[in-house]
């Protein structure tokens, strides 16, 4: 399941305080059915990025 | 009347033609090798070692850099303080930007350079109708 982060608003709202609007980046929202339980916890988000460097 | 050249005067010529054709050899296979070094180097991939990547995600690096382009990936919302995590999505989303931004930077790059993101969120998020309705 993918879609755009922009359907997500809780997300994409924490999302404009990381990023400028002038650029901010392609982001895509994966549903998976599982993620890593930390310190008896679930987590319920994950990121991975490509990043140009200078 | 014809000079005849004494015993071993041709060879100085041919080891004169001998010596540059190995210098020129020489050259070229040493600009081989320079090429095939800066080949090599270009297809390296540097690794950045995640201080903070629990154990649960198996994963020891956060980012993998291909000449210009570094992955930064496994950024989970894990408070590298005190190792806590937050039950709610908006902390957790908060946390896990907090710590892209940390490895981001540590790979060298900044937020402004940030090409592309993927969110994994659990399916039962996006599949819940009252997530969608609170949103």
């Amino acid at each position: 399941m993918m879609q755009d982060i922009e359907k997500e608003p809780e997300v994409a709202g924490i999302f404009s305080q990381y990023f400028e609007e002038a650029s901010f980046p392609a982001a895509t929202i994966i549903g998976v059915a599982d993620l890593p339980i930390i310190e008896g916890k679930q987590a319920l988000v994950s990121m991975e990025a490509f990043v140009a460097l200078p | 009347m014809k000079e005849v050249s004494r015993p071993g005067q041709e060879s100085y010529f041919e080891l004169l033609l001998s010596a540059i054709l190995i210098g020129v050899t020489c050259m070229w296979l040493g600009s081989c090798f320079v090429i095939h070094d800066a080949y090599y180097v270009d297809r390296q991939v540097y690794y950045t070692q995640n201080p903070f990547s629990p154990n649960a995600t198996g994963t020891d690096y956060i980012s993998k850099a291909f000449r210009s382009v570094a992955f930064v990936s496994a950024q989970l919302p894990l408070n590298a303080t005190d190792r806590s995590v937050m039950e709610d999505l908006h902390n957790q989303t908060n946390q896990t930007l907090i710590n892209l931004k940390r490895a981001v930077t540590n790979a060298g790059g900044f937020m402004r350079n940030v090409l592309k993101v993927t969110v994994y969120l659990l399916v039962q998020l996006v599949d819940d109708a009252g997530y969608r309705e609170r949103a």
